[in-house]
Order: structure tokens, then C-alpha cells, then sequence
């Protein structure tokens, strides 16, 4: 099943949005604005209508700096350092995820979408 | 005063001791559904003997040890309205002769997991926009006596936890609070008064179980709301003097 129809009406009901507006590259802190309060109530309702188990670090992509900053420490490459924490995420979504960062966070509707399809209860962290 | 519950499902942490039964009883007669864990098989023989048809219903729940928490997963997976929380063991030592071990345990038992539980309990909460949270503390928290080092720090600790989650998720529909009870005629208060025998000078400074319960309802229903990120005191004036 499909679970973008469920995060646009779970994001369009907590951020009080149009779900039309929200397309899977839209950015949910850059342009929905969502704070950590939102993103907190977001990861909530995802595991109770989607029924599974989330882990808000992984799935709101909060360490991505921190997972950078110990690449560069250790000598492992970034892409790597990021497709190891996120095993969800493909690599040429990973790859756009480094290229973005300059601009700010780059966390996307479509990045909530992977987690739902690849991280089944049995296996994400609470 | 009739008082008023929007939510319907109670959880009450340690609630095979003298305030939690009474506040069981208070909260069936109201008409709210109940869940009382027990940390010991006295607790759970108290309950199941105070009240027959929670026999059986009881979940285990030790602050001590992190994996008893799944005990809880079917009620927080079907929704929770209210947490009462009177889990927390007695540990008196002097801190500069206190062990290593003691240390890590106690504070992991009543910082870092009582964080845990309340995570996934406000989580469960978060859902449907609405809870309560009403933590049990002790003017311990502020006066500590010789010896209550432990358990003093640990209450206070517990306050900051109850008012940070009153103070994030409020706009969210959930409200929290710490009532800091002085000497009860139960529990170590009551072992307190045997060993010293002080229960004819301290008389007029005793909470009664009655009067604990009774407040802990008020507290939980809808009139009481405003009480939150905050701690409020009872101890019947004890802790208002300067020299007792």
C-alpha cells in the first residue's frame, strides 16, 4: 500500500494545509514549516495509522550532520556514511541529500514515504 | 463540588500502595476505568484483594528494570487519558558512602526509564490530543533529611521531567503536574513515625491517605486543568516554619 495519501492527510491535518498542496518533494521544515512539536505529533500519528514503530531521529533525518561530522572524522565517505544510518533512502536520494544541505533541512515528504515502505515495525527502534 | 472527566482510562504507577488503592477506589466510584501496576507481589495481592475485579489486570511495572515497560504496550497502544505516577523505592544512604552500583541503578531506575515510560505514555496521549499527567513527589524533593539524598534528588528530577513535558506538549492538549506530599501516615512516613515514635508531636502535620487521595482526584479532573507545569505542596504546614 501506498502510504502518501496517509502522510499528506496526516501533514495536512497537523500543519492545517491544503493536502493538494503537498507533493513528495515537498520539503516539510523548509516550506511546511513544520517545528519539532509538529514533526513530534507527525511521527506519532504515522505509527498509530500506519501501524508502525518510529524512531523520530531516523525518520525526521535529525542526525544527518552529526553522521557527517563523525564521516569526516573517521575517514569514511559522506555518501556511504548516510546510505549505512538511512538504508531506506536510495542512494541517488541520498546523494541529493548532500547536495542539498547547503540550503537548509532536507527533509521531504517523499523521505517520510521511505521510512513507511521500508522500515516495517519488526525492524525500526522505538 | 460534582467534579468533571473529560477523559475515561487511568493509569496509576505503583498503585498496589495505601494512596493508590484509595485513589482507585475514588476513581471507580467515579466511574473511570483503571489500570494499577504493581512493582512487587505485595502490591499485586493488595490490589487484587481491594478490588476483586482487577484481579488478574494488574501489570508488572519496575522502574528498575526497562523491559517490564512492554507490559503496558496494549493499554498505550489503545489510548490512556490520565497517568498517576506513585512509583518510587525508598533508598536511604548517606551519598558520600554510597556505591557505585547503587548509584547507576537508582538514577537509571528513576530518571532515564521513568523518561522512557513517559515518552511512550505522552506519546500514546499525543494521539488524541489530550492527558493528564499527576506525579506523585515529596517535600524531600526541596528538604531533604540525611539519608534522602537519593531519593530526594531523584523526586526533583522527576518534577523537572513532569513540568518540561506539561511545558512542550500543552499546546497539544496535555497537562501536568507534581504534588509534593509531606508526611503521610503510610508508606515510610508511616515507618518513620513507628521507629521515632513522633506520631503524637507530629500530629497535627500528618496527610492522611484519605485526604492524598482525594487531592490526587481533584487534581485529575477537568475543574483542575489549570494546575500545570507546576508542583504544588501539602504537608499540612510541616515544611512552612522555620524551626520545628
Amino acid at each position: 500500500m501506498n502510504p502518501f495519501p496517509t502522510i499528506c492527510s496526516i501533514l495536512a491535518e497537523i500543519l492545517d494545509l491544503d493536502p493538494a498542496e503537498i507533493t513528495p518533494e515537498t520539503y516539510v521544515i523548509r516550506t511546511l514549516k513544520a517545528e519539532s512539536i509538529d514533526l513530534l505529533e507527525i511521527g506519532v500519528a504515522m505509527q498509530h495509522r500506519l501501524g508502525i514503530a518510529v524512531d523520530d531521529d531516523l525518520l525526521f533525518l535529525k542526525n544527518v550532520r552529526i553522521i557527517l561530522n563523525r564521516a569526516g572524522r573517521d575517514n569514511v565517505d559522506a555518501l556511504s556514511a548516510l546510505k549505512s544510518e538511512y538504508p531506506y533512502l536510495s542512494e541517488p536520494r541520498v546523494q541529493e541529500i548532500l547536495d542539498d544541505l547547503p540550503a537548509g533541512p532536507v527533509l521531504q515528504v517523499r523521505d517520510l514515504v521511505a521510512y513507511a515502505q521500508g522500515f516495517p515495525a519488526a525492524t525500526a527502534g522505538h | 463540588m460534582k467534579l468533571d472527566f473529560r477523559g475515561k482510562t487511568v493509569l496509576i504507577l505503583g498503585g498496589g500502595c495505601s494512596i493508590g488503592l484509595a485513589l482507585t477506589n475514588l476513581l471507580l466510584e467515579e466511574g473511570l476505568a483503571v489500570t494499577a501496576t504493581h512493582a512487587s507481589e505485595d502490591g499485586k495481592a493488595a490490589i487484587s484483594r481491594r478490588f476483586p475485579e482487577l484481579a488478574g489486570k494488574s501489570p508488572w511495572l519496575d522502574l528498575g528494570d526497562k523491559a517490564s515497560q512492554t507490559s503496558l504496550a496494549p493499554l498505550l497502544e489503545s489510548g490512556v487519558d490520565y497517568l498517576v505516577d506513585l512509583a518510587h523505592a525508598d533508598h536511604e544512604v548517606l551519598l558520600a558512602a554510597a556505591g557505585e552500583t547503587d548509584m547507576d541503578a537508582y538514577f537509571q531506575a528513576h530518571v532515564a526509564n521513568r523518561l522512557l515510560l513517559l515518552k511512550a505514555v505522552t506519546r500514546s496521549m499525543l494521539a488524541r490530543r489530550f492527558g493528564r499527567l499527576v506525579h506523585l513527589s515529596s517535600t524531600a524533593a526541596a528538604m531533604p533529611a540525611p539519608g534522602q539524598g537519593f531519593y530526594g534528588a531523584t523526586k526533583r528530577a522527576a518534577e523537572g521531567l513532569y513540568q518540561s513535558l506539561a511545558l512542550e506538549l500543552g499546546p497539544r492538549g496535555i497537562s501536568s503536574l507534581s504534588l509534593r506530599l509531606g508526611l503521610v501516615d503510610a508508606g515510610r512516613g508511616e515507618r518513620f513515625l513507628d521507629k521515632t515514635d513522633r506520631r503524637q508531636d507530629l500530629s497535627q502535620k500528618i496527610v492522611t491517605v484519605e485526604q492524598a487521595a482525594g487531592t490526587l482526584l481533584f487534581l485529575l479532573s477537568d475543574q483542575a486543568l489549570a494546575l500545570t507545569c507546576t508542583t504544588i505542596t501539602m504537608d499540612a504546614g510541616l515544611t512552612a516554619q522555620k524551626y520545628a
